[in-house]
């Protein structure tokens, strides 16, 4: 059950020249997140009453026996770049937890995570809780190499793979469909996306071209959540799915990506 | 804290326990927050508007933060009459706390939908900005049900006259006010929106309209603009305000009825 919780802030640094990790002192959470599950982070002094709107945040990684949970985010807006003038000690409000985890079969051998933007947080999380029983690859594509999630907050078994252009979809097809060797696509056991609307699309193309068979359930994706309520009540996230409206933010954020494609 | 009575001329009356409610939009129609902040501890709540066929979600709700305010794009959530008597009246009918049915559109015909339902305390009607005729509409619904009526009023020249009509076909009290129009641009492609703002950017305004209505009119009026601390709850009640309507403020804090609800009580026991 979602709820308020106020923490701790224990670490925050810039792990790229765009991105940032913080880690928020919260042991109730630390136990309990999972892939896919966000916070809805107060982004202003409390009584401003300026930024009226929660910034929904990806969890990136737990830490139980610090009782952590980290973000990973970019501030590219008024109300993250309030969030990350924060420093180490202060104190946030944060409401959650919201998002239906990520459910993975346990006989799962090779994992392909494909991500870009915010959704990077929650691939970096499923790469960490997989990375125990399966064989993960991470590819990641950003306009800039700034927008890359640095490999140390991967698992060391995981294949980290990059690329980068302004064109996210060209990037995502050129590394999934290259012109030597075989696609990572082609030895998965299950796809996990988190792209932006117009590359999931071409991600689904792609893989009806290199997968022989696309059965149900092979490919989640996952919808970004915008500021909202989280609890679907406002309706700023509905998206159509399957000819009807859903609201990712109660519903969500991991879909099949069949439906997601129609 | 003194009870509020809303409509102290009608025979169901709508007895608060305290004068702060939720406003119709912002806390959805209450059951999503059922389980996280205790609704029983607000006043009342107003739902999201509704109408009798409902609305489909898309495109969506387009939510634009400007300096203090927030200007809504497109539509809320409008599941329609039908579904909100099925699915949400039942859960309603358990509550202590009276839930006011917002109605956007098709008013009379959602008031006779109505009939027999258990859980609906009231209805709250909003017009948006096309008052003609709202004098008509008013009392073809106070003609279908008994249930006390709240008008929402936008801010306009001549409120008080259109308040008082408003009375005069069978209102019982009145929320002033509806979000005024706005535009901004938007944040992703520059182009102009158009929408409707709240929060504390319109407080000022609807701060005057309430003394304005209060001093004019006899009926209880309810302040509804731009309410995120008990100094502001405060503001209207001493300007005459019966109750205040927490709205925009609940999406960063969806405890802040709550909140400025126990903060009144410490101020005024």
């Amino acid at each position: 059950m979602a709820r308020q919780h106020l923490v701790t802030i224990a670490d925050h640094r810039p792990v790229t020249a765009r991105l940032r990790w913080l880690a928020l002192q919260a042991g109730d959470l630390a136990r309990d997140v999972r892939p896919g599950n966000y916070l809805l982070l107060r982004c202003d002094d409390p009584g401003d009453g300026y930024r009226l709107l929660r910034r929904p945040l990806f969890i990136a990684a737990t830490m139980p026996e610090l009782g952590q949970v980290a973000l990973l985010y970019e501030a590219h807006e008024p109300g993250l770049a309030w969030l990350a003038r924060r420093s180490v000690g202060e104190t946030l409000d944060a409401f959650g937890v919201f998002g239906r985890p990520l459910s993975l079969d346990s006989r799962l051998h090779n994992l392909l995570l494909v991500g870009a933007g915010a959704g990077l947080a929650a691939l970096i999380f499923a790469a960490r809780v997989a990375a125990s029983h399966a064989a993960v690859t991470l590819l990641a594509v950003a306009s800039d190499p700034d927008g890359l999630p640095p490999s140390f907050l991967l698992p060391g078994a995981t294949e980290y793979l990059t690329g980068t252009g302004a064109d996210l979809a060209a990037s995502v097809t050129a590394m999934l469909q290259p012109a030597a060797g075989v696609s990572p696509l082609a030895w998965a056991d299950a796809l996990v996306a988190a792209l932006p609307p117009d590359a999931l699309t071409v991600l689904s193309q792609v893989v009806r071209t290199v997968r022989f068979r696309w059965s149900r359930g092979f490919a989640l994706a996952l919808i970004d959540i915008p500021p909202g309520c989280g609890v679907g009540a406002c309706g700023v996230c509905a998206v159509e799915l399957r000819g009807a409206a859903c609201l990712p933010c109660v519903e969500g954020p991991w879909f099949d990506l069949r439906d997601i494609e129609r | 804290m003194v009870k509020v009575e809303l409509a102290p001329k009608n025979p169901y009356g709508l007895a608060l326990a305290t004068p702060v409610m939720t406003a119709a939009g912002c806390f959805g129609f209450g059951v999503e927050y059922e389980r996280i902040v205790p609704v029983e501890q607000t006043g009342a709540i107003v739902t999201g508007s509704v109408s009798l066929r409902g609305r489909r979600a898309l495109p969506p709700l387009r939510l634009i933060e400007t300096p203090a305010g927030l200007l809504s794009v497109g539509a809320w959530l409008d599941p329609g009459v039908d579904r909100v008597l099925r699915e949400y009246a039942p859960v309603w009918a358990t509550w202590k706390t009276p839930v006011i049915l917002s109605v956007a559109s098709d008013h009379g015909a959602v008031a006779a939908a109505l009939e027999g339902v258990d859980g609906i305390a009231g209805l709250e009607l909003s017009f948006g900005d096309d008052l003609a005729g709202i004098a008509r509409i008013i009392a073809a619904v106070r003609a279908t049900t008994l249930l006390p009526l709240l008008v929402k009023l936008p801010l306009h020249r001549g409120l008080a006259v259109t308040a008082r009509a408003a009375l005069d076909a069978g209102a019982d009290a009145l929320t002033i006010a509806a979000p005024p129009r706005a535009s901004a641009p938007d944040p992703l492609s520059g182009a102009l929106l158009h929408g409707r703002l709240s929060g504390p950017a319109v407080r000022p305004l609807v701060l005057e309209a309430i003394a304005d209505a209060c001093a004019a009119l006899e009926a209880p009026v309810v302040a509804c603009g731009g309410v995120t601390t008990v100094t502001d709850a405060r503001a209207y009640l001493a300007a005459g305000a019966a109750a205040v309507q927490v709205g925009s403020a609940l999406l960063a804090d969806p405890f802040a009825a709550v909140r400025i609800t126990e903060e009144l009580r410490s101020i005024e026991p």
